[in-house]
């Protein structure tokens, strides 16, 4: 059998990455769109799964595929999404970012071309506005137009964020899946075998995926000769076995799950943002054992298989994340070779997609630390986020996960904890602003940034009064807010049922269940839920704590302090610096990191209880993609001194510039945070000033990590509440950034600078400008500082 | 100094296992005896208006709060500046300190008379050692060896441990002649040990360089910068003499 020379194959898979970057225009999605449309009519008396699959395999048949002279699989994702993630297009503006409510709006990422005139675009943009999935979903941002307008709350239908289980399709094939189908339709319901029926044919799109790809295959192999003769000929042999079959080789293995992967997303186009890949690691190494690979040999073609999930001149399939590491139920580490494996491709190839994750436990072994040193401490290097994986094994049963499915936690899109193949968590269902919950309270529902009336259900009354009942008047107000959300949210995942994924549930328990993922009578897959981002936790909880001191020692500028956040604190000067003297959470203050324990606790309460489509509760996560920006824009000065429009905290963390005492101190406060009620996850970051780490190697700085950040914040023994889990980290100070964008020829001579916005990491460079300063700014020295 | 109830420090985090065992809080305190020209904190060098001035039980009451991050035999550090040009308040912290079951360590350059008591009752003690020769220590240090060495006698008879670090400084306390007087020294400690005396050779960095331009100060250090051999020769020195080298 062919054996691929590491060297070489680490070369082409550089050049391949080289070749996708060059490609600035995505037209894929669309031929999809208009060839399920033109076969519309045709299929249209079929129920809804059956026709949804019918009119894909229509498409699957025509898109048109080649195979690249440096590719060593056969795959794309390229078909599968727009030019549309906002934060790495380069358009973006925070000022006008109206959120990603208008489905049709993806029509104005595709430039008009002599193949793709304007006519032609606008065309199916009209058909599609005509469609059950657009008329009511567009009937729902209608309906809360003045609740999202200032972002009290936002909602949105959910694509992608899942995270698949192709462990059974890669090693029995689709032709023991489609067996496995016909066997359960033999006790099916009507309505069960009719979805079997749509599964069926969705399986076939990726055999008849396989079947095109293996033609290219052999056409090339008519005009080639050498080492890329016999890889087109391996290539067409595997394609002949896999998917249909099962695997047995790393090669096949990984050509398998590139084949389905591409199905379950061209399934969604032109928007699957966020799919996940789950442990990796675990999933190959079955396969890499078998072959008795080398660590280099398996290495390059995991190289290959990253350059898979890079779309495009900006990766524009953004947040698919890829989990290593971990343990079991037992508390064994299950790190294998794979691991270091793909380590190794990870750190040589430095790509913007798909990120890394790891998941740490107190038994993790020590080399993995030593490994891990080269990521956290190459300038302009990606870094893994980190997950404390004794601390899910706490959070996720709480929540009604099985004790044996936890070993199976991977994170879907940014830091979202779901259980491969069995929990559709709907992660990015709603979005809640406190922030402007307190904004909306202290000033009668009216917005004190555009004057607008938007809401309150607390009665109007003097200033000292209200103050001096602020908490319970915010609460009540963000119950109401909270129920109006969830109505809107659980109309957008109604919404997004008129667009059944047959394939997709395939991979997401469809099988056992005979139901589509989407389904919103039926539970399609074994955990259900909807997820709430919650913002503003930390600016609240430090207001409430300046409203407090206002009351105590001056409580006859209770007025004054209502006028001065109108006025965003113009003519107040004096005021805000009293405000701003107040003791601020990050700070390990016990009055204000227990106000916020608090709050958190109370907001992460209020939306578990809200039930979504299913009757399921909603899962509360506590991060801010970027939208601390986005939805601080929207928000009026606050009590805490923030001032109108500027950003709120990011995630669970202090507000930007009011942690003054460093990483320790910082780590004080948030571990004190009710981490057990943050099932649906959150976000923290630390910025990390490198020379901190004496060691002389990335070997022994990797240990110093473990030492000095994670072993206190993650692995403490002298913690008796439930630890964090979860922290992403930038190793670099504010100078070399800003060095970096003055002079990226000299900084970044590849064009690629890695760095992490929220869970995802980007290239620094393709970033917008609001966003590059966002990230400057987080990583003041005054929180970063964590020696002396 | 001799007020009891305040400590004048100039800055405050974590660190770990560098300022002593575990994970530390690590307190600077201002004020300094000596001036040695590649001292990385000249901030801290004298008690000037910008410096904090802390009531002694809020730093017991901060470091009780912090007790959950000292893992792996953590602790608090008081470091300088010079920890011993407080002495009284710096004793009255201690004890406090270890009346609340908080392990304790400074960092001194030991040169100070009449701190008996203090480096009695310190946990973990690491004392810079940074020339053996008198007259280099007197001039470009400003300190007073013989002081120096009876106080690190004293600490070692106290039978507690004893981190000495010796900064390589290339102008300083390099080569033969200067490895073999410390070599001499430790040696002399060494025999009045009972095993908790260790050894460490820390090289010279740069890292305080440019808060002298912004405190308007002239950095005079232009051949600090150690080689491998620099280290390798007062490492051998050190364990030709079966004393213990580590690397914190």
């Amino acid at each position: 059998m062919y054996k691929f020379d590491p060297i070489k194959t680490t070369e082409s898979a550089k050049l391949l990455f080289k070749e996708e970057r060059a490609i600035n225009h995505l037209e894929g999605w669309f031929i999809i769109k208009e060839t399920e449309q033109k076969f519309h009519e045709k299929y249209k008396e079929l129920p809804p799964m059956r026709r949804a699959a019918e009119k894909f395999r229509e498409a699957v048949k025509v898109l048109p595929l080649t195979i690249s002279d440096y590719a060593v699989f056969a795959g794309t994702q390229r078909d599968a999404f727009a030019r549309s993630y906002a934060l790495i297009n380069p358009s973006f503006r925070v000022e006008t970012f109206a959120g990603y409510c208008d489905p049709t709006a993806v029509y104005d990422d595709i430039d008009p071309t002599d193949e793709f005139p304007k006519e032609r675009i606008d065309a199916l943009r009209e058909l599609d506005k005509e469609t059950d999935y657009v008329k009511s979903l567009s009937a729902v941002y209608e309906s809360c137009e003045n609740l999202t307008g200032e972002v009290a709350f936002f909602i949105e239908q959910v694509t992608g964020h899942l995270i698949p289980d192709m462990r059974y399709a890669l090693k029995h094939g689709v032709k023991k899946m489609l067996s496995d189908i016909e066997e359960k339709q033999k006790t099916a319901n009507a309505e069960q075998y009719d979805n079997y029926e749509a599964m069926k044919v969705a399986l076939d799109c990726v055999l008849i995926l396989a079947k095109r790809y293996k033609e290219i295959a052999d056409e090339k192999l008519l005009s080639a000769d050498g080492e890329r003769k016999e890889q087109l000929k391996l290539l067409s042999d595997t394609l002949a076995k896999v998917p249909e079959n099962g695997a047995e080789t790393l090669y096949e293995a990984l050509q398998s799950f590139i084949l389905l992967w591409e199905i379950m997303c061209l399934e969604q186009a032109p928007n699957p943002f966020a799919f996940s890949v789950g442990n990796a690691d675990r999933i190959f190494e079955p396969y890499r054992a078998n072959d008795g690979l080398s660590r280099e040999e398996t290495a390059s073609l995991f190289k290959h298989f990253l350059v898979f999930f890079n779309v495009a001149d900006r990766s524009w399939a953004i947040s698919q994340n890829l989990i290593v590491s971990g343990r079991d139920k037992d508390g064994n580490d299950l790190t294998n070779d794979s691991t270091y494996a793909l380590l190794d491709a990870y750190y040589d190839m430095n790509l913007p997609q798909p990120i890394l994750s790891v998941k740490l436990h107190k038994n993790t072994p020590q080399k993995l630390y030593e490994e891990l040193g080269r990521f956290l401490f190459t300038p302009g290097c990606l870094t893994p986020s980190f997950f404390n994986d004794d601390s899910l094994f706490k959070v996720l049963p709480e929540a009604g996960i099985d004790i044996d499915d936890v070993v199976d936690t991977s994170i879907a899109g940014c830091q979202e904890p779901l259980i491969m193949g069995k929990d559709n968590g709907n992660t990015t269902n709603s979005w809640f602003n406190l922030g402007k919950v307190l904004e909306l309270t202290l000033n009668n529902g009216y917005s004190t940034v555009t004057g607008e009336k938007i809401g309150t259900v607390c009665e109007e009354t003097d200033a000292l009064t209200a103050l001096k009942n602020i908490r319970e008047r915010f609460y009540k107000n963000a119950q109401y807010f909270c129920d109006e959300m969830v109505k809107a949210a659980n109309g957008c995942s109604r919404a997004i049922s008129h667009l059944p994924v047959p394939f997709l549930s395939t991979v997401m328990g469809g099988i056992e269940s005979g139901y589509d993922t989407r389904d919103i009578v039926h539970q399609g897959t074994k955990y259900n839920g909807s997820g709430c981002l919650i913002h503003g936790t930390s600016v609240v909880a430090d207001s409430f704590i300046a409203i407090d001191k206002l009351i105590k020692e001056r409580p006859e500028d209770a007025e004054n302090l209502l006028k001065a956040l109108k006025n965003n604190f113009e003519g107040y000067e004096e005021l805000r610096e009293f405000l701003l003297s107040a003791p601020k959470f990050g700070n390990n203050n016990e009055e204000v990191d227990r106000e916020t324990a608090e709050l958190t606790s109370k907001i992460a309460d209020m939306v578990r209880a809200q039930k979504n489509y299913l009757g399921n509760n909603f899962r509360p996560d506590f991060s801010t993609p970027s939208t601390h920006l986005l939805y601080g824009y929207w928000v009026g000065a606050l009590p805490c001194g923030r001032k109108s429009r500027d950003m709120l905290n990011y995630g669970v963390d202090p507000l930007y510039g009011e942690a003054q005492n460093g990483l320790g101190f910082r780590t004080l406060s948030l571990m004190k945070l009710p981490f057990n009620k943050m099932c649906g996850g959150y976000a923290s970051h630390f910025g990390i000033d490198p020379k901190y780490f004496m060691s002389k190697d990335y070997e022994g700085k990797g240990v110093e990590f473990r030492d000095k950040v994670m072993k206190p914040l993650f692995f403490n023994e002298l913690n008796e509440k439930v630890a964090p889990f979860y922290l992403y980290v930038n190793v670099t100070t504010a100078e070399i950034l800003k060095k970096v964008l003055a002079e990226p020829k000299k900084y970044a001579p590849s064009g690629v600078y890695i760095m992490r916005i929220h869970g995802t990491f980007v290239n620094f460079l393709d970033l917008s400008p609001a966003i590059q300063q966002d990230i400057i700014r987080r990583l003041d020295p005054a929180s970063t500082n964590i020696g002396c | 100094m001799g007020n009891n109830s305040f400590i004048y420090t100039f800055q405050k985090g974590f660190n770990y296992s560098q300022d002593g065992p575990g994970n530390r809080l690590v307190y600077h305190l201002a004020g300094c005896n000596f001036k040695c020209p590649w001292c990385s904190n000249p901030e801290g060098l004298q008690i000037t208006d910008s410096v904090a001035k802390t009531e002694i039980d809020d730093i017991v009451k901060e470091s009780l709060s912090a007790k959950m991050i000292f893992i792996d035999g953590g602790g608090v550090t008081l470091t300088g500046g010079e920890v011993t040009c407080q002495k009284v308040a710096v004793l009255t912290l201690l004890k406090k300190l270890k009346e609340n079951g908080i392990h304790t360590c400074i960092e001194t350059n030991a040169s100070l008379p009449c701190c008996e008591e203090i480096f009695r009752t310190v946990d973990y003690m690491i004392a810079d050692f940074k020339s053996p020769f008198g007259d280099k220590v007197f001039h470009i240090l400003g300190g007073d060896i013989e002081t120096i060495k009876n106080n690190l006698i004293f600490r070692v008879k106290t039978g507690k441990p004893l981190l000495v670090r010796v900064p390589l400084i290339h102008f300083f306390n390099c080569g033969e002649e200067n490895a073999k007087a410390f070599g001499e020294f430790f040696r002399e400690l060494q025999t009045l040990s009972n095993n908790n005396l260790f050894f460490e050779i820390l090289t010279y960095h740069e890292f305080g360089k440019e808060k002298y331009t912004k405190l308007g100060m002239e950095y005079s250090v232009t051949d600090g910068y150690v080689s491998d051999d620099d280290v390798k020769i007062l490492l051998t020195e050190l364990k030709n003499r079966n004393l213990k080298v580590i690397n914190t």
